[in-house]
């Protein structure tokens, strides 16, 4: 049994929590994968979080748990470097971000303005901007399903080619 | 990296794969581990496994998982890497031509060679 494994076996709670943040990290970052190499990939990240972890060479537990979230935060560069991996397709941040985005702002924004309008008392204006709002949320909502259908079909085009 | 003379099969030649390179041919035939690579080389896990994906890509280096230990304390089994023999020969072939065309271009060196296009020296 080496000194490595005898830490692993002796792991405190602070480690344990370092151990969790980091593996949800690599998770994260894993998702990004298509699934046989996620697994995979997960898998093996995930049982190196106990290398710097346990380090002898890194005298103080600080610097061990910098090194545990840095080797798992890391990957996030890992999978958008790796030969290969269309990681960008599998999510797409980008279109599903403002997927998003629209409603919960539209939503926030009428909520600002039924308020306002609460504010000063006017009964019939507050109805009429809570009737507007739920027009903005619903064209917003028509307008991300059709960007989304759009997009689906012009990524299968991209693949296919 | 303007440095762009030499190509390990399909993968191009850099200092960090330099030193990867020089890591594994310190013991061709030891197994290494991801993490026990990153500190050898002085590199971050993300430059260290798009590397190491590329290198298997073109069969110079061989991975496995480590058997099941009961002694490990629960942590779970970790993936070594390994250079095949073609990894070795290789490895070997390009870190020598690497270091002539460095040393090529060190100044006051008498080699004329031209570097990559776009480079911005």
């Amino acid at each position: 049994v080496t000194a490595a494994e005898r830490a692993v076996a002796e792991l405190g709670r602070a480690d344990r929590v370092i151990l969790r943040l980091a593996a949800t990290l690599v998770r994260l970052a894993c998702r990004r994968l298509p699934e046989p190499e996620r697994t995979k990939r997960q898998k093996e990240w995930t049982g190196e979080l106990y290398g710097p972890l346990t380090d002898p060479d890194l005298r103080w537990w600080i610097r061990r748990a910098w090194a545990t979230v840095l080797y798992a935060a890391d990957q996030q560069r890992t999978i958008h470097a790796l030969p290969g991996t269309r990681s960008r397709r599998v999510l797409r941040p980008s279109r599903a971000t403002p997927g998003l985005l629209l409603p919960v702002t539209a939503f926030v924004a009428g909520g600002v303005i039924f308020w306002v309008a609460g504010v000063i008392n006017a009964r019939a204006l507050g109805g009429g901007v809570f009737g507007g709002v739920a027009v903005v949320f619903a064209i917003c909502d028509v307008f991300v399903r059709l960007r989304d259908r759009r997009s689906n079909r012009g990524g299968r085009g991209k693949d296919a080619a | 990296m303007w440095l762009d003379l030499c190509r390990l099969a399909g993968v191009k030649m850099t200092d960090t794969l330099e030193r990867v390179l020089r890591v594994f041919l310190e013991d061709p035939t030891a197994a290494r581990y991801g993490y026990e690579l990153m500190k050898a080389a002085k590199i971050q896990s993300g430059t260290l496994y798009p590397m190491l994906a590329r290198l298997a890509e073109e069969g110079l280096v061989v991975s496995a998982w480590e058997p099941h230990q009961e002694e490990a304390g629960g942590r779970p089994p970790r993936k070594w890497y390994k250079l095949t023999g073609d990894g070795v020969a290789t490895a070997r072939q390009e870190l020598a031509e690497y270091a002539e065309a460095r040393h090529a271009f060190t100044p006051g060196s008498t080699a004329r060679l031209r570097p990559a296009p776009g480079s911005t020296r």
